[in-house]
């Protein structure tokens, strides 16, 4: 009986490799040559990079090219418009560099992005991980926790625990992360139970394998593509999340600036000066519309259903 | 059905202590503010202490927790009417040692709608949270029912033209609607409508008037209407999304072809053979909307000046007053909850086909 079954494979391998291989192509192939003709994705990414370059050479900018402080107050220039000699995109309502600000708080804008989501989807991936392997009590327990954040509208919970901690970058990383980790949670979770009782894995079981083993040497990497695809859009809603909450004065305090807190007082010049209402908050947009493009286009190109 | 209910109903009594131990927590972090008020400067040292002792800032983690949640008119019971507690459960009668029993507990805690005293406003939270429901209720409503008709139309006649420009051009919105910024987008509408046209007042619910007092709805549409587009956005970019897909997902199956083999008009296919079964999936998506209306509404209503919820919470929040705050937080959990079970018990009333056993 056994033998019966075995033969086949190696002669199913035989007939496998005696076709031309040239034909055969790797998934990251076939998505690469998808992503090629997807132009949207592609002029995304190449929007997203302007903005990163700009937001990582912020320092030597503003001091090589601008000369200028992104802090450095100067009550004689207040509100200049864009394109007043001296500050490309004028001055807001305390004489700053309004250019210089801007590329300052990008930066801190995508640092708390990309840092916020990479902390969000530790604890996101660890506890769905446990709470889909283990199931049982466990299970109960993480998705009780889960269900009870996912019932609080998240804003009135971020404001709650940015009311807490000092409003520095490094704890409004740690306030959206203590907060927003139930989505990777629900996902692994899902995966992982999709997973668990699968051949590798009971092989690996059978092997002697740990419990911690098995979910990390041979789960995870199995969920690995999906947690890659949802970067993109957990970065971007972080950006929004942050801008938020640093427009209502929950977030950064200036003088640092970050794109959400450079709204914040911006209808009290509506009249003297619109740039101060626009330029910010469009970069916001951009920034996370690009983050979304490109996440979708990435999910459609690595999608091994979707058709050439 | 209403065995259903009351299941579902008992599942969220978890949830719902879920909510209040982990605002309580946050609260209880952010230091005591009962103590910040007590310790003015020029109260002496021992009358501090009797006061401490009184409103028990020292008692047990889990008794103070238990006091907030279920009140302690049941700890401390006069029986004999002289004004003093004589009947005492979880807490001593005499907590200070003076001789002189307490006086008899007087809050009836959060589970039965006493969230105590505003710290700021010195009235009770609960009849300032009533009298800012109508207008975020105004407010939810208008831009929930602006929402779900356009992202439903949307979604409808993105799916009947699919891959043509309107089927396009909506996807991008969708995608676009998503990704702005919403406080941005309503600084943007008040410099735009406001500010340079002057069509519409730049804020407020009214016109100030000097006793706090609104007319009627239809006398003061005109302050109504950038603040629903903007808590709207959301619901539109996804009930149109949702829409589309649910559509396309319908015309594949066998009753449509039947349908069409009939030789109906593919209008009538379309907007009543597809749409109809298309719109159940996107019943169930109420409670998200409801907790999205109430998170739009804060920033909506700070930036429109519109006294609702969120704006007073906010207003609380800058100014520590956390019984207002844990009040509107554990409101609107509770408001979420309910919108989860309304749209599960939608689904089954529209899909026969679903159990609920």
């Amino acid at each position: 009986m056994s033998e019966k079954s075995l033969t086949p494979a190696p002669l199913l391998r035989v007939i496998k490799t005696a076709e031309p291989a040239a034909k055969s192509q790797s998934l990251t192939t076939k998505a690469l040559r998808r992503l090629r003709r997807d132009y949207l994705t592609l002029v995304a990414m190449a929007v997203l990079l302007v903005i990163t370059l700009l937001a990582l050479g912020a320092d030597v900018i503003t001091r090589e090219i601008l000369m200028t402080d992104p802090e450095a107050t100067n009550p004689s220039v207040r509100l200049l418009p864009p394109g007043s000699p001296g500050h490309v995109l004028g001055t807001d309502d305390l004489g700053r560099d309004y250019a210089a600000r801007l590329l300052h708080g990008g930066r801190i804008s995508l640092a708390i992005g990309i840092s916020g989501t990479l902390l969000t989807l530790l604890i996101g991936v660890a506890t769905g991980l446990i709470a889909g392997y283990f199931g049982g009590w466990i299970d109960d327990i993480i998705n009780w926790v889960v269900t009870t954040l996912d019932s609080i509208p998240s804003i009135y919970a971020l404001l709650l625990l940015s009311t807490i901690l000092t409003r520095s970058p490094v704890n409004l990383v740690l306030v959206i992360a203590l907060f927003g980790w139930t989505g990777g949670t629900r996902l692994l979770r899902g995966q992982t139970i999709a997973l668990r009782d699968q051949e590798f894995v009971i092989a690996a079981r059978a092997m002697g394998a740990s419990a911690w083993r098995i979910m990390f040497v041979h789960i995870l990497p199995n969920t690995l593509s999906l947690i890659l695809l949802s970067l993109g859009s957990g970065i971007g809603g972080l950006i929004l999340a942050e801008s938020t909450l640093s427009f209502l004065g929950f977030g950064i305090q200036p003088p640092t600036p970050t794109w959400g807190n450079m709204l914040g007082n911006a209808q009290q010049f509506f009249s003297r000066g619109p740039h101060m209402a626009t330029i910010s908050g469009l970069l916001i947009f951009v920034t996370v519309l690009c983050l979304f493009i490109i996440s979708d286009g990435l999910r459609d190109a690595f999608d091994p259903q979707s058709k050439d | 059905m209403f065995q259903y209910v009351l299941r579902r109903l008992l599942q969220s009594i978890p949830i719902f202590f879920g909510i209040t131990l982990f605002s309580y927590v946050l609260m209880a972090a952010a230091g005591n503010p009962v103590a910040q008020l007590v310790f003015r400067p020029g109260v002496p040292a021992e009358e501090r202490a009797r006061l401490e002792i009184q409103l028990g800032v020292n008692d047990p983690f889990h008794v103070q927790y238990l006091r907030w949640l279920t009140g302690d008119d049941w700890m401390r019971r006069d029986t004999d009417g002289d004004g003093f507690a004589d009947q005492c459960v979880v807490l001593a009668c005499d907590a200070d040692g003076d001789g002189q029993n307490e006086q008899p507990g007087e809050r009836r805690g959060i589970i039965r709608g006493d969230f105590g005293l505003s710290f700021t406003r010195n009235r009770p939270v609960s009849d300032i949270f009533w009298e800012r429901v109508p207008a975020t209720l105004e407010l939810g409503f208008a831009s929930l029912i602006l929402g779900t008709v356009l992202g439903i139309s949307a979604g409808i006649l993105a799916a009947v033209t699919k891959g043509r420009w309107f089927d396009n051009v909506t996807r991008v919105f969708a995608v676009a609607l998503t990704a702005l910024p919403i406080f941005w987008f309503a600084i943007m509408l008040l410099l735009l409508f406001a500010v340079q046209l002057r069509w519409f007042p730049i804020g407020d619910r009214c016109r100030l008037s000097l006793d706090d007092s609104c007319p009627p709805i239809w006398e003061r549409w005109n302050y109504m209407v950038l603040p629903v587009i903007v808590l709207s956005v959301g619901a539109v970019a996804g009930y149109s999304r949702l829409m589309r897909a649910s559509m396309l997902d319908i015309i594949h199956q066998d009753y449509i072809r039947t349908a069409n083999a009939k030789g109906l008009s593919s209008r009538l296919v379309w907007f009543k053979h597809a749409a109809r079964n298309a719109l159940i999936p996107v019943a169930t998506s109420l409670g998200p909307a409801i907790t999205a209306l109430l998170g739009g509404a804060v920033v909506t209503e700070r930036i429109f000046n519109y006294p609702g919820l969120g704006l007073t919470s906010l207003t609380a929040l800058s100014q520590r007053d956390y019984p207002v705050v844990m009040a509107f937080t554990i409101y609107a959990a509770i408001a979420n909850i309910l919108g989860y079970l309304l749209s599960d018990i939608l689904y089954g009333l529209i899909d026969p086909r679903i159990r609920f056993n």
